[in-house]
């Protein structure tokens, strides 16, 4: 689709076709490239009517129904100061102070122009006219241009002119133009604009177009190929190219018109790995599989030696050729054969020569590192663990300085006063392999890669080899600085020329490409950025203040760089959270998930591509503290932390105190209460039973008195029963009941009594509540009504005793009520003698008390009182 | 004519005496012994005394229950519990089941045989203790539908006199009536005492079943 670029031809269509109906003016694409926003790529509207770029650098488009500012990636609909509204409307008149030519009046004028040199233009009903020193002069309109609806004067003093149905420019006494011819679909001019970049911006009813000058420029061989892979260049003059395209031949002659060229002998078709004249004027040529070939005009192509991959050639200050081959290194020698070198080299692809200033050759292998052979034959090898970033060699280059330069696989290497250093994609390179290596005469290294080529500045190297900084500031170009194809030939041999106008000449996968180094750019503006929005929990905010709760922030920023825009690099800091600032970075956002409570000030600031820093932009954001988090609060929760565990410490000590205080009771009481059965049993049973063994015996011995001692042996038994009855009801806990104790009570009074003649009368609840009753409580109480019935029967001599039991309040009372003589109160120590002291001990053990009521010929009544535990 | 016993009793030393003590008696004859519940549920209905010895403690089925079950089988004959303690539950329930008295280990021969005498004159003791129980047992249950079950009046004043310590004589000459006529109303007392323990024995054996069914 592009027109071949062959300026003489041009120039000869130009003058046939100048008159011609169907003029065809040069395509501006073709020192130009063209880059086209519609409304898929975010324009609100199609119809852009002004453009305007501001102080800040940010470009802005007026359409009908909006205003729009464009960073370089996007459009956002900002309201533009008062300023850059009215810059977008204005249109420049001319002074009336004036002058204009003949015969035209002020009113006539449509479109003017004036050029930073002060040119004047201006278009008068199909006619343009230059002022140039005062002078006016008519400059011819571009055939078949309709009339004019923009006019520019751009910085380097090209006319821009734009019309229903393109773009003119003119520029060098003749014109160049955008139209349908270039395949564009059919829109009209609007305004016209340029940024500080160089950039021109057209605006048009079909989107918004920018024309940016091709900084690179492609030349093509005119072989029979598809796609133009250059395999080998070599440049003997400015006006002598030979180009080696892969997979057909060479080419040869100046570069804007190189032309296919049959060497005999060579065979055909061939790739070209690498070309060299040495100084006594023959060609060599090196081919991928067919070996190497000498030529000299005078005669056809000769085949040198067996190798049949070469893929490097020098010849060195001394005259002698060296030979990198697929099997090693090679030489020719004095015999003009090829040999390999003497001495213990790799078998391996050579795929770089050097020779430095002191006259020691370097031979870069495809895998096997770097090797410099000294003077005296000496060698020294150079590797991944000497500090080259790879041992695959692709380019070697002394620089001016002396320092040697490395161009690997993995990166850029640098021997620098016998130290190596590395630089690789993690600075910042686009590509990873550096295929060519070359420097311009202002300070700049330039790197093809498979991603364009590079540009550095020579002296920012220091600071990152230093690890002072990690990302290099470059500036790199690809297919939008004109490259057909962005990636350099990586095939062996392909190499960078320099012609003596300081041009550079990269090999690439599509052409020959030219940088003229004083043609790029330099960016005179410090970027400056803007911080867009702010964001909290994913929502804008534009208070300083953020909403309570919310501590995910986010900042948006960017700033304008209308010609690269992926590329500028960002850092920068958050005041109180960020300790410092961060490494540079693409990216135009960050976020911070959690911040806690408190006042911070954003700061972010650009760079340019030659590593300036521009002025930070700063925002401040508080964000409120929650109540949970003021410090007061915090303070106090964590001393009342403090109280709490303290209270819940000392509540679970003493409960277990408590506890086990409880425990040691219940288990002194359990054992008094076993010591008490054993010793009861000891007392009564054991001694009963001993009696009931004397008697026996006794009976055995005097059978005369047998009959009295079997009846008290008889008597003991029933007795020890009793009392065995007794201890186990005692112990038992079924009998653990009021009820039992009542039954029991009452089985037990009225037997006895009824044994010794006398009426039991019993009085109990009848329902009893269902109790539990402690053992020795029982068994006290029970004993202290044993011993007071057996007290009535020895003493009170009566004929009829009541026993009542009444249960009240949780308190039991026992009253036991016998008709005998009594007693007189004030004789208190009466015939009972110590029973009631007795019924006092008992009673007062279990918590209870005794009352006794009495009067001579009364009888008696005992009240047995306690209060039963729990 | 003699009265003829039969003894259940598992300690062979107690059962010997006992059987001792039995044949001495002119007027009664021990026409069996045993020394399990079961062995004595098999023998006894075919040996067919009129009054029994039962110890309340037995290996294997209790003695209340052996009690229950020769109830059932005979209405007339006579059981006489024998215990060593004086367990008022296990005397209650056995009464409840059938048994016409009870004793306490060791007892005098006398006793013993005076004893015999008495339940074979249809004599049934009540002790205070022991009436307290068959207030509460009344008094406890729901009222039977059939009149003839629930307790007269006068039936439940003799059982309160009874729980209140007053002896049988003392009964009659208090409300008027003839000792026979108060042994008479304690026997009926007694009767239907088991009617109503039955009753509940199947209510409770119906409702376990039930319960059981139902889960």
């Amino acid at each position: 689709m592009l027109a071949t670029s062959h300026h003489v031809l041009r120039f000869w269509l130009g003058l046939f076709l100048a008159g011609s109906a169907w003029a065809n003016e040069v395509s501006l694409l073709n020192d130009f490239s063209l880059r086209r926003w519609m409304v898929e790529e975010g324009l609100p509207e199609s119809v852009i009517t002004g453009i305007h770029q501001g102080e800040d650098g940010f470009l802005w488009c007026m359409t009908p129904r909006h205003t729009v500012r464009f960073d370089g990636l996007e459009f956002v609909a900002v309201v533009p100061e008062p300023a850059v509204q009215a810059a977008l409307q204005r249109r420049l008149a001319l002074a009336t102070a004036v002058e204009l030519p003949a015969g035209i009046a002020h009113v006539d004028v449509e479109q003017v122009a004036v050029g930073a040199d002060g040119v004047t233009w201006i278009t008068v009903k199909g006619e343009l006219y230059r002022r140039q020193a005062g002078q006016w002069g008519r400059i011819e309109w571009p055939a078949q241009a309709a009339s004019a609806t923009a006019l520019h004067a751009d910085a380097t003093g090209a006319l821009w002119l734009g019309t229903v149905d393109g773009v003119y420019r003119w520029s060098g006494g003749r014109w160049e133009s955008l139209t349908q011819r270039d395949g564009l679909l059919p829109w009209d001019v609007r305004c016209l604009a340029e940024d500080r970049e160089g950039n021109i911006w057209v605006g048009t009813t079909g989107g918004l177009l920018r024309l940016r000058a091709k900084l690179l420029e492609v030349f093509r061989t005119g072989l029979p190929t598809g796609d133009e892979v250059i395999s080998a260049l070599l440049v003997e003059s400015r006006s002598n190219f030979w180009v080696g395209v892969a997979g057909s031949g060479l080419a040869q002659g100046p570069p804007e018109s190189l032309r296919p060229v049959r060497l005999a002998g060579l065979p055909e078709p061939v790739t070209v790995s690498t070309l060299r004249r040495t100084r006594a004027g023959t060609l060599w040529i090196g081919t991928q599989g067919n070996g190497l070939w000498r030529w000299r005009a005078t005669g056809p192509a000769e085949r040198v030696g067996e190798a049949r991959g070469i893929s490097a050639l020098l010849e060195d200050r001394s005259g002698h050729l060296w030979v990198g081959t697929w099997e090693g290194l090679m030489r020719l020698d004095d015999a003009g054969k090829l040999v390999p070198l003497e001495g213990e080299l790799p078998a391996e692809v050579v795929t770089a020569l050097c020779e430095d200033r002191a006259g020691q050759l370097w031979v870069g292998f495809q895998g096997a590192g770097l090797l410099c052979r000294q003077v005296d034959g000496g060698m020294r090898w150079f590797r991944t663990g000497d500090g080259l970033p790879a041992d695959s060699i692709r380019a070697l280059l002394e620089d001016t300085t002396g320092s040697l330069w490395v161009g690997t696989t993995t990166g850029l290497g640098l021997l620098r006063e016998g130290k190596w250093h590395r630089f690789t994609v993690k600075n910042g390179l686009p590509a990873s392999a550096i295929l060519q290596i070359v420097e311009d005469d202002l300070g700049f290294l330039w790197l093809g890669t498979r991603r364009g080529i590079v540009r550095v500045k020579k002296s920012l190297f220091a600071e990152v080899a230093a690890g002072q900084k990690l990302l290099l500031p470059l500036r790199s170009f690809g297919v939008g600085a004109g490259m057909v194809e962005e990636e350099c030939s990586g095939g062996l041999g392909a190499l960078v020329a320099k012609t003596a106008d300081g041009r550079l000449w990269f090999p690439t996968m599509h052409g020959v490409v030219m940088v003229d180094p004083q043609d790029i750019f330099v960016t005179p503006v410090t970027p400056t950025v803007q911080i867009d929005e702010v964001r909290a929990a994913g929502r804008q905010v534009t208070d300083t203040r953020l909403p309570v709760g919310a501590r995910d922030v986010e900042f948006e920023f960017t700033t304008p760089v209308l010609t690269v825009p992926s590329r500028p690099h960002f850092r920068y800091r958050l005041e109180g959270f960020d300790a410092d600032w961060s490494r540079a970075t693409t990216e135009r956002m960050v976020r911070y998930p959690r911040l806690p409570a408190g006042t911070y000030v954003f700061g972010v600031m650009a760079r340019d591509r030659d590593g300036e820093w521009g002025k930070p932009a700063t925002r401040r954001v508080v964000v409120p503290a929650l109540v949970w988090e003021t410090g007061w609060f915090r303070a106090g929760g964590v001393a009342g932390g403090v109280l709490l565990v303290g209270f819940v410490v000392r509540a679970y000590d003493r409960r277990k105190t408590a506890r086990q205080l409880a425990e040691l009771e219940r288990r002194h009481a359990l054992e008094r209460e076993r010591a008490r059965i054993a010793r009861d049993i000891h007392d009564d049973v054991g001694a009963g039973l001993t009696e009931v063994a004397l008697l026996s015996e006794l009976a055995q011995a005097e059978p005369a008195g047998s009959a009295e001692h079997l009846e008290r042996i008889f008597q003991r038994s029933r007795e020890l029963t009793q009392s065995l009855d007794e201890i186990v009801w005692a112990i038992n806990p079924r009998n653990d009941t009021l009820e039992g104790f009542l039954a029991y009570l009452g089985d037990f009074a009225q037997g006895f009594l009824a044994a010794a003649g006398i009426a039991c009368r019993l009085d109990f609840p009848r329902d009893p509540p269902v109790l539990s009753i402690p053992a020795n409580f029982r068994h006290q109480l029970w004993l202290a009504v044993k011993e007071a019935l057996h007290n009535i029967v020895k003493h009170a001599g009566a004929t009829e005793v009541q026993l009542r039991v009444d249960f009240l309040r949780g308190e039991l009372c026992v009253t036991i009520q016998d008709n005998g003589v009594g007693f007189s109160e004030s004789s208190a120590v009466s015939a009972s003698g110590d029973g009631l002291a007795n019924l006092e001990l008992r009673l007062q053990e279990i918590g209870g008390q005794v009352q006794r009521a009495s009067a001579p010929e009364q009888g008696t009544r005992l009240r047995l009182t306690a209060r039963l535990p729990e | 004519m003699s009265i003829r016993v039969a003894i259940v009793e598992d300690d062979p030393q107690v059962r010997r005496m006992l059987a001792a003590i039995i044949r001495r008696a002119p007027d009664c004859e021990c026409i069996g012994e045993y020394a399990t519940a079961e062995a004595a549920l098999a023998g006894i209905p075919a040996q067919a005394p009129q009054v029994v010895l039962m110890d309340i403690d037995l290996p294997g089925m209790s003695g209340v229950e052996c009690v229950q079950r020769l109830a059932e089988k005979s209405a007339s004959l006579q059981i006489l519990m024998l215990t060593v303690y004086k367990d008022t539950d296990s005397i209650f329930n056995a009464l409840a089941a059938g048994a016409a008295g009870y004793l306490v280990k060791p007892v005098r021969a006398a006793q013993l045989v005076d004893a015999i005498r008495d339940v074979y004159g249809g004599g049934a003791p009540m002790t205070s203790g022991i009436a307290r129980k068959v207030v509460q047992m009344f008094q406890q249950g729901r009222p039977s539908p059939r009149e003839v079950e629930n307790l007269s009046p006068r039936e439940q004043e003799v059982l309160d006199l009874l729980a209140q310590g007053y002896l049988y004589k003392e009964i009659a000459e208090r409300i008027g009536v003839s000792y026979a006529t108060i042994r008479t109303h304690v026997e009926r007392i007694y009767h239907k005492l088991h009617v109503r323990s039955r009753a509940q024995a199947v209510a409770r054996y119906l409702g376990r079943a039930a319960d059981q069914a139902g889960r």
